[in-house]
């Protein structure tokens, strides 16, 4: 095991770890094939969208419109496995993580890999919203309202309703994105810092296993011979829309993901001082 | 050729295959047993057949996606071993470039092929150990809506026998197709996981209608060959398209090999 330096390193150190880890993660073949692979599903899930909105002739806020596709997750499973994927190597390039190791501390490096992870998640998340927008110009106005609440007015039933009634009156549009965002990345959070806790672990296959396995649970059992929609799935608390149907209340779920990634946090803390940095 | 066969069928990642897909198949196929236990259905007269809850996972479940991730991961990523350790260049030698790539053109759709319908083929042996083996003349419960389509003939006659050893045929070459796919990526992109899942992620797109969507005509669904509603002009179709795409994934696996076999 490498002795690393005691001194005092600089105070942006880990902000330096996890923007190099960074850099080598977004212009890796991996990310970039991954990345073109989100664009082409949320196309599709957008122009579904669309095709409806022009048949109905209806128009939907910007806003709104993040908001309708953020809510269930904008093809969550896929777009998940597609973000898992692009993760599964961290820590990141080994081949000069040794180096950021050896002018910073152990805490430091491990700070950076956790800021990269969270950079990871808030750039496909920034991304994801981006190409909704970027998909659905034909169909949308630039107005901060819900157009569902206009056509109500107009005499629409409210069974006919994109968005409930009950998220129209309790929040406005960029209030429901960020809290329809929330849950997506702190899912998206759990699955890179289970993957980075089993790499410092020596378990790499062992957290892309679990992650799979979380993912694949979804899409493999058979939900449909249960009475009602199986609270065990882990996608269950991945989406607003799934959340709200669960009857569990969002703050809990949100609670629960917060505390699940202390857990992991403290984990790191106590694996990263055994960990070997290998020069490969 | 044989070495690289041998090497496909008996391996590690094979078995896994087989193994994995069987337990994603039981994961569909056991909740609904359990279902139709506490839905009261009375006499095993009235249960379904061992077919029915054999091929219900292929219609219903997420197993359609798992074929090409399977199939490519069985060995079209020995592919990749082979450029990180450098040993294609010691087979490349050996032969030439163009009996390098048969040989591990087969040996992966063999191996991919093989170790999805050996899955679903290991699902309906245990199904077929539960349940009642299905026999529509004596049990009106195991009748099965296939009127018109090529089923109908195939199910009614030795249990379903002979539906059994067409979807092992259909699920082979769907297999099959997607291992050659897995290939021809990983020639390109030496990537272990992409060539697993790049497969799968072109699948998806497909079947949910991208050429649709993008280029406005339909391609037949990927999963035709063994899905639901076939009758002899979509088998027709289905082969045909995957014939393309076969020749397509064979001819860029063999433009990038002899590219790596040339220039190192």
């Amino acid at each position: 095991m490498h002795k690393l330096s005691d001194r005092r390193p600089h105070t942006f150190a880990a902000f330096k770890i996890s923007y190099a880890n960074y850099s080598a993660w977004i212009f890796s073949a991996r990310t970039i094939l991954c990345l073109a692979f989100v664009m082409a599903l949320t196309y599709m899930e957008v122009s579904a969208t669309q095709n409806m909105l022009t048949q109905m002739q209806w128009k939907m806020g910007a806003l709104e419109s993040i908001f309708y596709h953020l809510d269930y997750g904008c093809n969550i499973i896929m777009s998940t496995a597609m973000f898992m994927i692009m993760i599964c190597k961290l820590p990141m390039d080994p081949d000069f993580h040794i180096y950021l190791a050896i002018r910073s501390n152990r805490r430091k490096w491990l700070a950076g890999q956790l800021l990269c992870c969270i950079e990871m998640a808030l750039f496909v998340m920034a991304l994801l919203i981006t190409l909704i927008c970027a998909f659905s110009i034909g169909s949308i106005t630039f107005d901060g309202k819900w157009s569902d609440t206009t056509r109500v007015l107009d005499g629409m039933p409210e069974n006919f309703a994109l968005i409930s009634k009950e998220v129209r009156e309790a929040y406005s549009p960029l209030q429901a994105i960020l809290i329809a965002a929330a849950p997506i990345v702190l899912f998206w959070l759990v699955i890179t810092f289970t993957i980075l806790a089993c790499n410092l672990s020596g378990l790499p296959t062992v957290g892309v296993l679990l992650c799979a396995l979380t993912l694949l649970s979804s899409i493999v059992v058979n939900t449909m011979a249960f009475s009602s929609d199986p609270r065990w799935l882990p996608l269950q608390y991945a989406t607003f829309k799934s959340i709200t149907s669960s009857n569990v209340p969002y703050a809990s779920v949100i609670a629960g993901y917060i505390v699940l990634l202390a857990v992991l946090v403290i984990y790191m803390e106590i694996v990263v001082k055994k960990y070997e940095f290998t020069k490969q | 050729m044989r070495e690289e066969i041998r090497c496909a069928c008996i391996n590690r990642r094979f078995a896994i295959s087989i193994a994995f897909l069987t337990v994603c198949l039981l994961a569909f196929s056991v909740p609904s047993r359990i279902a139709d236990n506490m839905s009261g259905l009375g006499a095993i007269a009235y249960y379904p057949s061992a077919l029915q809850y054999a091929i219900s996972p292929l219609y219903f479940g997420g197993f359609q996606l798992l074929i090409p991730f399977c199939a490519a991961s069985v060995y079209a990523g020995s592919q990749v071993e082979e450029f990180v350790t450098g040993s294609i260049l010691l087979k490349g030698i050996r032969g030439s470039v163009a009996k390098y790539a048969n040989a591990k053109a087969v040996a992966v759709v063999l191996g991919g092929g093989l170790s999805v319908s050996l899955g679903f083929i290991l699902h309906a042996l245990v199904w077929n150990l539960i349940a009642l083996p299905c026999d529509p003349a004596l049990y009106e419960a195991h009748v099965l809506p296939f009127e018109g389509q090529i089923y109908d003939a195939l199910y009614r006659v030795l249990h379903g026998l002979p539906m059994y050893a067409y979807l092992f045929l259909g699920i082979g070459i769907t297999g099959a197709v997607w291992a050659l796919v897995g290939l021809s990526i990983s020639v390109w992109i030496p990537d272990q996981l992409i060539t697993m899942t790049i497969p799968a992620a072109i699948y998806y797109l497909w079947s949910y209608g991208i050429t649709t969507v993008l280029f406005g005509f339909d391609l037949p669904s990927p999963s035709a060959l063994f899905n639901d509603g076939l009758t002899f002009s979509r088998l027709a179709a289905s082969l045909v398209t995957y014939a393309v795409l076969a020749v397509i994934a064979y001819a860029v696996y063999a433009i990038g090999i002899r590219r790596r076999l040339k220039y190192a």
